[in-house]
């Protein structure tokens, strides 16, 4: 289908992700699209209806929030333990007491999934050091989703959260039809999260390990091109009231240092690339539950389609088809 | 003309005696209300409600053999205008059922689609703070114990995590049409001997703030009031103290979101039942 596309002179210079998306997979029949997808009749009880698990959603099951709402799509990527999770779920919790950064919490399609991994950090769960567990899951139920109010814009956004590892990036390294045909979601991302563990970066013996492991991920999914013109890149340190603990400058120089070495390299592909110090859910020192993730969220900020079009992209073009006049009318909002 | 109002609540949230006291209400003479019975049609179930009540009896706790699917009084306004009001007695087992097993009867989705107004009971008691592990213990505490808790999600989860959960089940199940959606906080009485100034706003402010910005996010499609009521007057221990009133009515205590008290328990109904035609 796409070299048919690319024959036509007056078409569109695509974007890096949409060269190499499968827009086949993308819009396959196997979407299934109701009016009321949520509520299926229970085939075991008879006179019941079945209502909707609040568990993580299948891809399947973002496309009706994709679809009708703003979006944004947050896909959250480092080893296992590194704190992705607990960030996620924190962000969720945060809301419970009070509103973040001017977003009011406006719902949720997943709230059995974020109570079920937020359990084990509070008091009520009888234990004495916080904990989330391991995520586990099987291929399907990996979105987590927070539909927020945001009060200056005075719109709802919905967010959708997949964490990868890094063993999950690895076991397709160079490898990009293995890597979108088994998680097809990488390529509606929006902005990547990449978390690097605060807890070994304060390690001198883990340390270099880190920033390596770091600099393979990111460059594995911008040199397969997954990425456009508004993909945003956030590198986070998590537990970091563990390095602010230690209070040690030579360590703090060395992060300050490396992560600078690591923006400069994502650079070279996207423009936009913010740098966050962040613990969760700290168990050490003086920094507060959910330290840095209101500055997180402020960084996944919503930007409407039309802004994202790179509208350097119209300037040699001719006018044509109507397509290209509504190319130039969106463009032309875009400067406003 | 009839209207229709759908009365959820978790189990022990207090649907049951305000139905008690409601009947209590509407009968009397003794006291003003916006609502009064304009005539005895089927009120057998709220009748033998309200004679325990009004002893101050403990009520039987309504169990999912024991719901009172199709209760209607008829009612008329002080304008004169009268209506039959559907308004079922449900247990709070069925709300926690759609929590924790993720089902709801037919039955049940046709009364919510067709309802005017949500009557939401939340109990203030079950209200709890938000408690995080390392707000409370340092790292140098002895560590987990080997045996861990195993979450049961309605004992566990914050109550108003739950009610917005159902809350979202209703406003799904009518396809996000408007929803005229009133909270009762029930035992109000507890609320005012810690603090006496809190008023309903505050208390949804501060002690479930997440509910309120849930309210306050989605105004398009849900329209909300407050309420604080003390059906009862206070604990059933204390029945002696709560019997010395001349009459049963003077027991209930309604405030609204702003604060303002009074005895009439017709009042949330009232208001949000709209303009009778």
């Amino acid at each position: 289908m796409a070299d048919n596309i690319t024959a036509d002179t007056n078409r569109l210079p695509e974007l890096a992700a949409e060269r190499i998306a499968d827009v086949d997979n993308l819009i396959s029949d196997d979407i299934e699209m109701s009016d009321s997808e949520d509520l299926k009749e229970d085939d075991i009880r008879k006179g019941y209806l079945q209502l909707p698990s609040g568990r993580a959603l299948s891809l399947q099951e973002t496309y009706s929030v994709m679809a009708s709402e703003n979006t944004v799509m947050i896909i959250l990527i480092g080893p296992s333990e590194c704190g992705k999770t607990t960030i996620e779920t924190t962000l969720y919790q945060l809301f419970q007491r009070g509103k973040v950064s001017g977003f009011l919490f406006a719902g949720s399609k997943t709230i059995q999934g974020y109570e079920e991994r937020s359990f084990y950090t509070r008091v009520n769960s009888k234990q004495e050091v916080a904990t989330t567990p391991r995520t586990s899951r099987g291929l399907q139920e990996i979105f987590l989703h927070l539909r927020l109010f945001d009060e200056n814009k005075n719109q709802k956004i919905n967010y959708l959260f997949a964490d990868l590892s890094g063993e999950e990036i690895q076991a397709h390294l160079a490898d990009i039809n293995s890597l979108t045909k088994n998680m097809p979601f990488i390529k509606l991302a929006d902005t990547y999260t990449v978390i690097l563990d605060g807890e070994r970066l304060a390690n001198k013996h883990q340390r270099n390990g880190v920033i390596e492991e770091a600099s393979i991920m990111v460059r594995t999914i911008l040199d397969a091109g997954l990425y456009s013109s508004s993909t945003k890149v956030q590198l986070v340190i998590s537990k970091y009231d563990i390095i602010e603990g230690g209070n040690d400058a030579n360590t703090k120089q060395y992060i300050e240092r490396n992560l600078q070495e690591l923006r400069l390299l994502i650079l070279r592909y996207i423009n936009n690339v913010s740098l966050h110090k962040v613990a969760a859910m700290p168990n050490e020192g003086s920094l507060e539950v959910g330290f840095g993730l209101d500055s997180l969220l402020l960084s996944w900020e919503y930007v409407p389609a039309y802004m994202q079009m790179d509208t350097t992209y119209g300037v040699n073009y001719s006018v044509k088809s109507e397509f290209n006049k509504l190319f130039y009318k969106l463009a032309g909002e875009a400067h406003e | 003309m009839n209207k229709r109002c759908f009365i959820v609540g978790l189990p022990g949230a207090g649907k049951t005696t305000f139905l008690a006291a409601l009947w209590h209400s509407i009968n009397n003479n003794s006291v003003e209300t916006k609502l009064k019975l304009n005539k005895i049609d089927n009120g057998q179930y709220l009748a033998q409600l309200s004679r325990k009540w009004v002893d101050a009896e403990p009520l039987e706790r309504t169990v999912p053999s024991n719901e009172q699917k199709d209760i209607c009084v008829n009612l008329i306004m002080p304008t004169g205008k009268t209506f039959d009001l559907f308004l079922p007695d449900l247990s709070g087992e069925t709300f926690q059922k759609q929590y924790e097993q993720r089902e709801i009867s037919k039955e049940l989705v046709e009364y919510v689609k067709a309802a005017d107004a949500i009557l939401f009971f939340i109990h203030v008691d079950g209200v709890k703070p938000l408690g995080f592990i390392p707000e409370h213990f340092t790292n140098s505490s002895e560590g987990n114990s080997v045996h861990r808790l195993v979450r049961e999600p309605q004992k566990h989860d914050p109550i108003q995590v739950q009610t917005i959960e159902l809350l979202q089940f209703i406003l799904d199940l009518r396809k996000y049409e408007k929803t005229n959606v009133g909270f009762v906080f029930s035992a109000w009485d507890l609320v005012k001997q810690s603090d006496n100034k809190m008023t309903p706003e505050e208390f949804l402010f501060d002690y479930m703030n997440m509910l309120w910005q849930f309210c306050n996010s989605n105004s398009d499609i849900l329209h909300y009031s407050l309420w604080g009521i003390s059906a009862q007057g206070g604990k059933l221990d204390d029945r002696d103290t709560l019997l010395e009133k001349d009459f049963p009515i003077e027991r209930i205590v309604v405030e609204d979101a702003g604060g303002n008290k009074g005895w009439d328990i017709t009042l949330p109904l009232y208001s949000m039942m709209g303009e009778i035609e």
